[in-house]
């Protein structure tokens, strides 16, 4: 048996009888590391001394220690800062910047006792759906050479997916964690806004960034969740609501009713619609029932989010100027330029008010339209990627095309819904994710369904074959 | 049909301080004009009397007491230590004025 290969459920009861050691499963996982990553490009950094690191957590767990992620090694996507260790977000800019701080996430999970392997690759910036828009190396889908993996928490995916370690971070501004994961047979969690401090997290988006998971079981995503969320002084968006033991939660019996929306299956590729449709039969089977709902503003999400985060985006990255840290604006790829401009120009005068105004109102009508369905349904449920993974190079030249892969990932995070993604059978061979959506802080719904799907399905089985 | 002007481009790209090539100014034209044209769709929903939103949770202004944070305040040389340049513990800028 390869150890790298288990979920971290197994690795905690693995560890807690004394059949593995933390160095063994870092050890592992390094070696996995070097003989595939330069193919994969999931890493920017890869920090060897994280074997010594284990050494010094099985002492701990000798002596008794119970930290719940103690010995577990991590992939921190490139956005999170990490003190001492380089954190470039994927851009020529922060190439050399070391952050004197830890984010939030990061030390939550330090105190927990979880090691960081190494700082995973992203769309710079989060800025993209492919993983393809980075300064790093493009990340390459493991279950299909010269894919996409689906983006912006491309390397994070891709190490989970690869089994190069056994959890990652991840930041999801417009579907950046479930995208990925939907790519690449993993779950991706985006939860609900404020749920996660974003304290010490490249801000993208700031009132649409949500720090949650890429894991490879539902059990793995909730018991993550509840060592990293919470309030936190730091954060003043994040929200005093108390953390529940979603483990514990998510075993609770509950059947839900599932609103289906008819706009998510517009223009949505047949086959991937169909395995959605087998998914939400089984829950149907389980005893759930499907609901059949209309949510007409979600035709804007795209759009509004187009506008509200370039806004924001170019707000954010102003700060960014080389002189107190990383390099010079010139060092902005493409991307990161193009979304400046559109963001700057909404805000601009003249325009301000037929854009970013326009955006900010119509925002308002998709929230009041999403809360008055949850009056009537518990979950919301849907594809995440209207199409399957494409080819590198496909779809970069055209960048509406790009962005038009968000469409269903995006109204989560204009609502401040927590959403997440499982995995489902496979399309011509390419991984696929099915997404819910729940009512704010109701996490604890998703986790019970899409466990539901898992414990049928079992996605998490299907490795892929590296190369 | 919202056609963005080679202008545009230079002042939106001045105004966000990016020095942009020439060739860039042209691909950015064409994609920005795409773009915006899909975006003006949102002109179509019906706002008038719609508030508009920026905080999704209901957090309105949140105060703190006006204290050092001791915690997660760096130091002199913590914060110097990602900077190019550097003169006697103060960040080194390009000129404002002219001579």
């Amino acid at each position: 048996m390869d150890i790298t290969s288990l979920t971290l459920k197994e690795i905690k009861e693995a560890l807690d009888k004394k059949d593995i050691s933390s160095y063994e499963l870092c050890l592992a996982c390094l070696k996995r590391i070097k003989k595939f990553n330069k193919n994969i490009h999931s890493f920017i950094t890869v920090r060897e001394e994280v074997v010594k690191e284990a050494k010094i957590a099985d002492v701990e767990r000798k002596k008794g220690s119970k930290k719940p992620l103690l010995g577990i090694p991590f992939g921190i996507k490139d956005n999170f800062l990490t003190k001492g260790i380089k954190t470039t977000s994927a851009s020529h800019v922060l190439s050399d910047y070391i952050p004197q701080y830890d984010s939030t996430v990061v030390s939550k999970l330090k105190s927990a006792g979880a090691l960081i392997i190494g700082k995973t690759n992203l769309d710079a910036w989060g800025h993209g759906s492919s993983g393809e828009h980075t300064d790093y190396g493009v990340t390459n889908n493991p279950y299909a050479k010269g894919y996409v993996t689906g983006g912006s928490s491309s390397g994070s995916a891709a190490a989970v997916a690869a089994d190069f370690c056994v959890a990652a971070t991840g930041s999801d501004t417009g579907g950046s964690n479930r995208q990925p994961a939907s790519y690449c047979n993993i779950v991706g969690l985006k939860p609900s806004y404020g749920r996660v401090s974003r304290y010490g997290v490249i801000a993208m988006a700031s009132s649409t960034d949500c720090m949650g998971l890429l894991t490879k079981t539902v059990w793995d995503s909730a018991y993550i969740l509840s060592v990293i969320a919470g309030y936190d002084r730091l954060d003043s968006t994040s929200k005093e609501v108390p953390v529940p033991d979603y483990v514990q939660e998510m075993n609770k019996p509950f059947k839900a009713k599932i609103g289906v929306p008819k706009e998510f299956f517009d223009g949505i590729d047949s086959h991937v619609s169909k395995k959605v449709e087998n998914a939400l039969s089984i829950l149907e089977k389980k005893g759930h029932k499907l609901v059949s709902i209309s949510l007409p503003y979600v035709a804007y999400a795209y759009p509004i989010y187009a506008v509200v985060q370039t806004s924001e985006v170019s707000a954010n990255l102003a700060r960014f100027d080389g002189i107190r840290y990383g390099n010079g604006r010139e060092y902005f790829g493409d991307e990161a330029k193009r979304r400046i401009m559109i963001g700057t120009h909404s805000l601009s005068s003249g325009y301000a008010d037929k854009y970013y105004k326009q955006a900010m109102k119509g925002r308002t009508l998709l929230i009041k339209e999403f809360e008055k369905a949850y009056k009537k349904i518990d979950l919301i449920a849907g594809p995440v990627y209207p199409f399957p993974a494409f080819k590198h190079g496909e779809r970069e030249t055209d960048p509406l095309k790009m962005y038009l892969s968000d469409v269903l990932t995006v109204p989560a995070n204009l609502t401040g819904h927590p959403s997440i993604s499982v995995p489902i059978e496979f399309v011509n061979g390419f991984p696929t994710g099915f997404q819910l959506i729940a009512p704010h802080f109701s996490e604890s719904r998703m986790f019970k369904v899409g466990l539901d799907i898992e414990q049928e399905l079992q996605m998490y089985k299907v490795k892929p074959k590296l190369w | 049909m919202s056609k963005l002007t080679k202008a545009q481009v230079l002042h939106v790209g001045k105004l966000a301080k990016l020095s942009l090539k020439q060739s860039e100014v042209e691909k950015f034209k064409v994609q920005l004009t795409s773009i915006f044209d899909y975006v003006d769709s949102i002109a179509k929903m019906k706002t008038q009397g719609v508030p508009e939103t920026n905080q999704v949770t209901g957090i309105t202004n949140r105060f703190r007491k006006d204290e050092i944070i001791r915690d997660t305040m760096l130091s002199q040389k913590e914060a110097l230590s990602g900077a190019k340049k550097t003169y006697k513990g103060y960040f080194v800028i390009k000129a404002i004025f002219d001579k």
